[in-house]
């Protein structure tokens, strides 16, 4: 317990976890999926590889808004998208900037 | 030939079942990578979503000299047998144009047109290919025009592609006669 595969067992059922979320309250009738095929009744599963799954899959939305930002339920692990080691996006962002600097020397 | 000897690197997130597919694990969903049919044919699934998996199996195969075709990602768990021909044709020129396929594939030394022609020349269907792509020029040359931004004209696929399509069944025609 702990280590690196349960660690990695718990982002991932995260990770899904968003998804599923993201396609109960996102609901729609028809949409293209990532091999763009037209898909009717998507399920969860059907959102990934797409554009919108990977915004929700991290979780630091990218979406910023006053509600969020000023909310009396925000709570003290409130954080911003941008934040390192919170979003995924950011950490990608941060890693590439790296690897950009290493092969540049 | 075995289907482990498809799988790249490794093998870490590789899994073969006893259904005799292999797998990949996509952050703890297990999607189909490839099979071996009946007349042991090896199939890869050209699916967009897992990219670079799909180019680091084609790779190995394309190291070990395993003969591949590619297959409609869908297939893995038909509704039906109809029209599968037409579907999968679609499904290479579609996968031939997505913008994150030509990007991922720019590297990797592998045709996907001539794998279209060899896959034509082996079910002998050429005719349905040409209906199959004179149905998707039109969706590959829309355009509308943005009045509200000056009158520019939006296209759905960028220039590169636009440039391609016309010599695209001439490059098909010259692959399979060769």
């Amino acid at each position: 317990m702990g280590g690196i595969a349960w660690r990695r067992h718990i982002e991932e059922k995260i990770v899904r976890k968003r998804l599923r979320f993201f396609a109960r309250r996102f609901r729609v009738y028809r949409f293209k999926s990532a091999n763009e095929v037209d898909i009717q009744h998507p399920d969860w599963l059907d959102w990934l590889g797409t554009r919108m799954a990977q915004r929700v899959m991290s979780q630091g939305s990218p979406w910023r808004s006053q509600r969020k930002r000023y909310s009396p339920n925000r709570g003290s692990e409130w954080h911003e998208w941008t934040t390192i080691g919170k979003s995924r996006i950011a950490d990608k962002r941060e890693f590439r900037y790296i690897m950009k600097e290493y092969y540049e020397d | 030939m075995k289907i482990e000897d498809l799988i790249p690197g490794n093998g870490a997130d590789y899994e073969v079942r006893s259904n005799e597919m292999l797998y990949y694990r996509y952050n703890g969903i297990w999607l189909p990578v490839a099979y071996f049919n009946l007349d042991n044919q090896a199939y890869i699934f050209l699916d967009v979503k897992i990219t670079r998996q799909v180019l680091k199996v084609i790779k190995e195969a394309q190291k070990k000299d395993v003969k591949f075709f590619m297959a409609y990602p869908d297939d893995a768990d038909p509704s039906g047998v109809s029209s599968w021909k037409e579907r999968t044709i679609r499904h290479y020129l579609r996968t031939y144009i997505n913008a994150n396929w030509r990007k991922a594939s720019a590297k990797v030394d592998f045709d996907l047109v001539k794998n279209l022609c060899e896959w034509i020349s082996e079910n002998e269907c050429m005719e349905i290919a040409k209906e199959v792509y004179d149905g998707m020029t039109k969706s590959v040359f829309y355009h509308y025009t943005d009045y509200y931004n000056g009158g520019t004209e939006v296209w759905t696929y960028p220039e590169e592609v636009r440039a391609e399509w016309p010599t695209l069944w001439r490059e098909i025609q010259i692959n399979s006669i060769l």
